[in-house]
């Protein structure tokens, strides 16, 4: 297996841009905070799906973790709880607050809006929807919503560690951020994005790392 | 059946692009079909449909990926599938699709930001001034700009580098039209001439500040240039084998790829004025019940031109 890493790490057999630029054959993990479409994160994984390469993360994995309505109906599949959403065009008077709004056109890494006025939510849809060019998804705001950096499936928030589990099972992304609602004692997947580079804790990244590859040396002996 | 054509507004510009719209619904309905126009708001009835057809602009970001993804996870026969939007979306995959598979286009390199002069002299001295930037997610001509020197070349690529990374930098091969193959299904579905407008360098150009559109000539499918019809198949196999539309540039005989379009437009009066049953051709496809089949992305070896 070729790691490939967007951080400097003994681990690593590439860092991004020079993998783009290698013709490697074989599996390939590709460990990034950031697999935004046209990012480098991406771009490795499709430089690695063109050459005929299994990747983790695959490009279609990475597309639908970041579009809210796709996320959904995968995480729900995956056995996933999810909070319920709605697509909307525009603005409209009669949805339900207070509501949690993401946009479903993935620009910013920090789309997640409480929204709990009419006011605001006049507000919240024109920027989100880029002046209604792009739908905006649309959850109820029913409990605490909280952030949980997952790591190779693996996460700090106490309430979240279940989701994130089947997350990365389901997704195949090493690295990102899960928000969760948590209701009556219970959480709720609500929407994923990429991480900042300092949120990560890229020390349980390089212990997860090594294991892997002691994982991969003890498969070669067998 | 009952065909769902996703719609956005924002994409249709002029009256004969409407009027190709309307000719799909006329095609569909005297077949006996049902054609009717979703938007936005109906994402959540995209299960109502036996197929979708997307006439808006496809990109990984926007909504018709949505719309596309969603469709082809539920079997339905969709146009363009979004294996299809992936790859033809972003001018570094094509870039990497070319690349591996030997097929001919201008020279590229992918540029990320590395500014030392030792990198900057070897790409100049590879591409040689001009050189054409392009960012990734480049359509109708927008975002592709021509640098002259160094300094250009640095503040073209550093304001591309702030949307998107790596970027593409090309070889300038001037020509004064691009051939676009439309292909569906691995076959030649139509072929037009894009003229460049006189005084650009690009199918829509900027001249003496005003963005201009160069003329289009049709021509008949049939007589379409062998060399030409092998390197747009050849292209096709290692997308797919839904709806494309190549942009393939001619010099000294020699046929170069520059680009590989999902969602080609229509224009009623050019794409179909010479061969007039492409909307029909269209309709059996998405009324086949027959997915589009991703490609492979690496042609066989027997393929590689």
């Amino acid at each position: 297996m070729t790691i490939v890493i967007n951080e400097d790490d003994d681990e690593a057999d590439f860092g991004p841009f020079a993998f783009l630029n290698s013709s490697v054959k074989g599996e390939v993990l590709n460990v990034s905070h950031d697999y935004r479409y046209q990012k480098m994160g991406y771009y490795v994984s499709m430089h690695a799906e063109l050459s005929g390469n299994k990747v983790t993360p695959s490009c279609a994995d990475i597309l639908d973790a970041h579009r809210n309505p796709l996320l959904m109906i995968r995480a729900e599949k995956a056995g996933i709880p999810c909070m319920p959403y709605t697509l909307l065009a525009k603005y409209e008077h009669n949805v339900n607050l207070p509501a949690l709004c993401f946009a479903v056109n993935p620009y910013t890494c920090n789309s997640v809006t409480q929204v709990r006025s009419e006011s605001k939510m006049h507000r919240t849809m024109k920027s989100l929807s880029m002046n209604n060019r792009y739908p905006v998804s649309v959850q109820p705001l029913v409990g605490e919503v909280k952030e949980a950096i997952q790591v190779f499936g693996e996460t700090d928030v106490a309430e979240a560690k279940e989701i994130a589990r089947k997350f990365y099972e389901a997704f195949h992304i090493p690295i990102g951020k899960l928000i969760i609602q948590i209701h009556d004692g219970k959480a709720y997947l609500s929407h994923f994005e990429p991480c900042e580079r300092k949120e990560v804790n890229w020390d349980l990244v390089k212990q997860k790392l090594h294991t892997i590859h002691n994982i991969e040396k003890r498969g070669a002996c067998i | 059946m009952k065909i769902g054509c996703f719609v956005e507004t924002y994409s249709f510009h002029t009256k004969i692009e409407a009027q190709a719209l309307e000719n799909f619904k006329t095609s569909a309905e005297r077949k006996g079909h049902q054609f009717e126009y979703i938007f936005k708001k109906d994402l959540n009835r995209i299960p109502e449909f036996d197929s979708i057809f997307i006439r808006a602009t496809t990109d990984p970001m926007n909504t018709a990926y949505v719309v596309s993804r969603t469709a082809d996870a539920l079997g339905k026969v969709v146009i363009d599938d979004p294996h299809s939007i992936r790859t033809c979306s972003s001018k570094v995959v094509l870039d990497g699709l070319f690349k591996q598979n030997n097929i001919p286009s201008p020279r590229s390199v992918l540029f990320a930001g590395d500014y030392s002069p030792d990198n900057l002299r070897k790409i100049i001295e590879y591409l040689k001034f001009p050189i054409v930037v392009k960012a990734p997610y480049t359509k109708f001509s927008s975002h592709v700009e021509k640098a002259h020197d160094e300094a250009e070349l640095k503040e073209i690529t550093s304001r591309y580098l702030k949307n998107a990374r790596p970027i593409v930098l090309q070889e300038f091969m001037p020509t004064t039209f691009d051939w676009r193959v439309g292909m569906l299904d691995g076959k030649v579905l139509y072929l037009c001439k894009y003229h460049m407008p006189k005084g650009g360098w690009k199918v829509k150009s900027m001249v003496d500040g005003k963005q201009e559109w160069g003329k289009s000539t049709p021509i008949m499918r049939k007589n379409i240039p062998k060399k030409l019809e092998e390197l747009a198949i050849k292209v096709t196999k290692c997308v797919g084998d839904g709806l494309y539309g190549l942009d393939i540039k001619e010099v000294n005989g020699e046929y170069y790829c520059i680009e590989i379009n999902d969602n080609p437009s229509f224009y009623a009066g050019i794409e179909d004025s010479k061969d007039h049953d492409i909307y029909d051709k269209i309709i059996d496809r998405l009324t086949s019940g027959r997915p589009v089949k991703p490609g492979t992305y690496r042609l066989n070896e027997d393929c590689i031109i």
